[in-house]
């Protein structure tokens, strides 16, 4: 941590809530000011937030493809289930 | 002894089970990200459908009533794992995601560096990524997993995530935090990139 994030009281983990945060409930003004500012100067938050946006990405890929996918009950599990109900 | 009523409320839910169990374990899978709690949710759809089949109007659409069954449960799925219990197994690992990541002062450790250098288009287009990926995220605890799901999967609002999960707007966004550190450590773990 530089002195200009002493100053600005954030550290790299709360960066990356902060960042979280942005993704799900949105930040505020002096919240998005801060969280800008610290990656600016910060190398490792910077990378980090590269892969977060990677992560989300293939997240978003993952979800849109198990949208569309079809998973069968075998025959073995439907037994199993009337079982219980009997 | 079961009754013939009884009987006949068994053969329709047999033959419910046939026609629709598909679609049901399908959207479970997908609501959950695991086969194993899919499988459970569905059978105790049907067992509720059997207790409460007295209730089911004749006529109505029965794919409608059990999917309203069905989603009932996962919520109650998502409540559940709000006991404390899975709390203390969600901190547990949230408090080693976050060791492993930061040293005392919330400073990135010097072990952690970042995943990849310039490859995102390749790796999107890698389907073993992809299945990897997919893989990490159903070994996520419940939750962490409900906060995926929601995000991701549903696209709901903050608000609405924190409502169904039971939990605070700051415990959420630490979830959401940790889940995507997990889930960058299990792919570092897990994928091997050729070089």
């Amino acid at each position: 941590m530089n002195a200009i994030n002493k100053i600005l009281m954030l550290s790299c983990q709360q960066a990356a809530i902060l960042g979280a945060k942005a993704g799900i409930s949105g930040l505020s003004y002096f919240e998005r000011l801060k969280l800008k500012m610290h990656i600016r100067m910060c190398k490792p938050c910077e990378d980090y937030g590269r892969d977060s946006q990677l992560i989300d990405q293939a997240i978003s890929k993952i979800a849109s493809q198990k949208s569309e996918e079809r998973v069968e009950l075998t025959q073995t599990q439907k037994d199993k289930i009337l079982k219980s109900i009997s | 002894m079961t009754t013939s009523s009884e009987n006949n409320s068994h053969s329709t839910l047999s033959q419910w089970l046939n026609e629709y169990g598909d679609d049901m374990y399908s959207w479970a899978v997908y609501k959950t990200s695991s086969k194993e709690t899919a499988e459970d949710l569905v059978q105790e759809t049907l067992l509720s459908a059997f207790k409460a089949f007295d209730k089911y109007k004749l006529g109505s659409n029965p794919k409608t009533w059990l999917f309203t069954i069905l989603n009932n449960k996962i919520i109650d799925y998502y409540r559940a794992s709000n006991t404390t219990k899975s709390i203390n197994q969600s901190e547990l690992m949230g408090k080693r995601v976050d060791d492993d990541n930061f040293d005392a002062q919330g400073a990135w450790s010097k072990a952690v560096s970042p995943l990849w250098a310039n490859t995102e288009e390749h790796l999107l287009d890698n389907p073993e990524f992809v299945s990897v990926l997919s893989c990490c995220i159903e070994n996520l605890p419940a939750q962490w997993k409900g906060v995926i799901v929601g995000k991701y999967f549903d696209h709901k609002k903050g608000v609405e995530i924190s409502k169904d999960l039971g939990i605070s707007s700051s415990n959420l966004w630490q979830m959401a935090h940790r889940a995507k550190l997990q889930l960058r450590g299990c792919l570092k773990q897990n994928w091997k990139t050729e070089e």
